[in-house]
C-alpha cells in the first residue's frame, strides 16, 4: 500500500473529482519496490467512489411526501410542493383546459404562508375569503377566467390587414392622380353610347356569354315593342 | 353569364378550350369539398363546446391519420389523371392539315401568313400585319388606324387573323426580334415565339366567331399593345378571303 498519498478535491461543476497528489516525506522502499518520483499509478475506480462516498455523504432526504422525487427534481421545480401526476407525469406547472390540475404549485413555500397551511388542514368553513384566495393563488397562477379570456389577436389581425388596405388604396390614389393618370382619351369609351355599340359587336361576333339588353331587338337594330 | 369585370373562363372555340375550362371547374370543385371540410374540422378543433369539445382532447388517432394521408392522395391522383388526358389531348395534331398559318411576332405588332395548296398542289398565300388600333381622333373618316366607336382599346386590330371553322390546321409562331407570346385563351392557345425558332400548335375552331387575345411575353415598351383578333369564319367565307388577297 502506498502511503503518504494525499487525496485532494477538484471541483468540477457540481460533482467533486479526487486525483491523487504524490507526497514523498522519508519513504524507504526495500529491493521489490521501485521508489517512484512523480505521479503515482491513479487508484481504481471503486476505490475513489468509495472515498467520495465517505467524504461528501449525499444531502438527507427532507421527510414527506415524494421526498425523493422532490430531491431529484430540485433544479427543475425547485421546493415546490409535488401535487398530481401532471400531464404525462413530468414536473412541470402547467395550465390548459384539457389538463386542469398541474402537477405542481405555482410557488415555492413562503414564511408568511406557513400558518395558512397549517389552517387549511382544518376546517375550510374557518377561512376567509381573503385567505382562499391567497391559497389559491399559491398553488395556482390563474383563475379559469384570467385563463379564457381572449387575447385579441382577431382584433390585431384586422387593424393590420385595414391598415394594409388603406396604405395600398392611397398609394394607388396617389399614382392615379399625380404620377401616372389614366388615359383622358380613353374615357370617351367608358360612355353609355360606346359600351352600347360594343356590346351590339359582342353579340354579333359571338365572343362572349353576353347577357344583352332584353328590350333591345338586336336583329333589327330597334327597341323591342 | 359574363358581366362587366368578370373574371371567368372566355368562350370557348376549340376542343383544348374547353377541356381546360371543365378542368378547372373539376379541380375547383374538389377544392371547395376540401376546403368545407378543412375548415369545419379546424372549427371544431379550435372552438370547444358541448358536443365538439372532445375534438381539443385528442391525443392519438391513427386511423384518422391514415384517412387524412389516403384521401388527399387519391384526390391527387385524380387531378393528375384529369390533367394528363387535357394535356396530351390538346398537344395532337388533327390528321389532315388543311392550312398552315406563320405567325410572327415584332416589336409591337404581328404578321400573319397564310398559305393553302390548290388543285395543282401548288402553295399560295400572302401575309398582312396586324396593328393594335390608336386612341387618337380619326384624321379622315376612313381611317383604320384609330378606335371607332364601338371598338375596345387596347383590344381591336386594324387586320384580323382569318381562319376556317371545322378544318384542322397548323400555326407555326416564330418572331423576329425578341420573345413574343401569341395568346388566344378562347382558342386554348398560348405559343412562345423564340426568334430562331419556330413553334408548332393544332387549332381546330369549332364555331364562328371572334377571339380576343395578347401577347404573353415581356418584349419592350408597347408589350401590352400588341393585341391578336382571331376571326373564325366559315370555310366558304375563308376560300373567299384567301382568293380576293392572294
Amino acid at each position: 500500500m502506498a502511503s503518504g498519498l494525499l487525496r485532494v478535491p477538484v471541483i468540477l461543476g457540481r460533482r467533486t473529482l479526487v486525483t491523487s497528489v504524490p507526497r514523498l516525506s522519508g519513504v524507504t522502499t526495500t529491493g521489490d519496490e521501485v521508489p517512484v518520483v512523480g505521479i503515482q499509478v491513479p487508484v481504481t475506480e471503486e476505490e475513489n467512489s468509495k472515498w467520495l462516498l465517505e467524504n461528501n455523504p449525499p444531502a438527507p432526504a427532507k421527510k414527506g411526501r415524494n421526498a425523493h422525487l422532490r430531491e431529484k427534481l430540485y433544479t427543475v421545480i425547485g421546493n415546490r410542493d409535488i401535487v398530481g401526476p401532471g400531464v404525462s407525469g413530468f414536473a412541470e406547472y402547467i395550465e390548459a383546459e384539457e389538463f386542469p390540475f398541474p402537477a405542481v404549485r405555482f410557488m415555492e413555500p413562503y414564511p408568511e404562508i406557513m400558518p395558512l397551511l397549517e389552517k387549511e388542514k382544518g376546517d375550510w368553513k374557518n377561512l376567509s375569503i381573503d385567505e382562499k384566495k391567497t391559497l389559491y393563488r399559491y398553488s395556482y397562477r390563474q383563475t379559469l377566467k384570467e385563463e379564457y379570456t381572449p387575447e385579441g389577436l382577431g382584433k390585431r389581425l384586422l387593424i393590420g390587414t385595414l391598415f394594409g388596405l388603406s396604405c395600398t388604396m392611397i398609394y394607388t390614389q396617389i399614382t392615379i392622380d399625380y404620377i401616372f393618370p389614366w388615359d383622358p382619351r380613353a374615357a370617351r369609351t367608358r360612355q353609355a353610347d360606346w359600351q352600347g355599340v360594343h356590346l351590339g359587336k359582342l353579340i354579333a361576333q359571338n365572343t362572349s356569354y353576353t347577357p344583352g339588353d332584353p328590350y333591345w331587338d338586336y336583329d333589327k337594330g330597334e327597341w323591342r315593342k | 353569364m359574363s358581366q362587366w369585370g368578370g373574371t371567368y373562363y372566355q368562350m370557348t372555340f376549340t376542343s383544348a378550350s374547353s377541356m381546360s375550362k371543365l378542368l378547372y371547374e373539376s379541380i375547383m370543385n374538389i377544392n371547395c369539398f376540401v376546403m368545407t371540410i378543412v375548415v369545419c374540422s379546424m372549427t371544431m378543433a379550435i372552438w370547444s363546446g358541448m358536443l365538439v369539445g372532445h375534438c381539443r382532447k385528442w391525443l392519438k388517432y391513427e386511423l384518422l391519420e391514415a384517412i387524412w394521408t389516403a384521401v388527399p392522395a387519391l384526390l391527387i391522383w385524380w387531378i393528375s389523371s384529369m390533367s394528363f388526358f387535357v394535356l396530351y389531348t390538346n398537344a395532337e395534331h388533327k390528321e389532315p392539315t388543311y392550312f398552315y398559318s406563320v405567325i410572327t411576332g415584332h416589336q409591337w405588332y404581328w404578321t400573319y401568313q397564310y398559305a393553302l395548296v390548290n388543285e395543282k398542289k401548288e402553295f399560295f398565300g400572302f401575309e398582312h400585319d396586324s396593328y393594335g388600333l390608336l386612341l387618337d381622333e380619326p384624321s379622315s373618316s376612313d381611317d383604320e388606324t384609330v378606335l371607332s366607336k364601338g371598338d375596345m382599346y387596347l383590344m381591336d386590330v386594324d387586320l384580323p387573323f382569318v381562319i376556317p371553322q371545322g378544318m384542322p390546321g397548323e400555326l407555326l409562331v416564330a418572331s423576329d426580334d425578341v420573345i413574343h407570346s401569341w395568346s388566344v385563351p378562347a382558342l386554348g392557345i398560348t405559343v412562345d415565339a423564340v426568334p430562331g425558332r419556330l413553334n408548332r400548335s393544332p387549332i381546330l375552331a369549332k364555331t364562328v366567331g371572334v377571339a380576343y387575345g395578347h401577347c404573353r411575353e415581356l418584349c419592350g415598351v408597347n408589350h401590352h399593345a400588341m393585341p391578336i383578333v382571331v376571326e373564325i369564319v366559315t370555310p366558304k367565307t375563308y376560300m373567299k378571303f384567301m382568293e380576293q388577297d392572294s
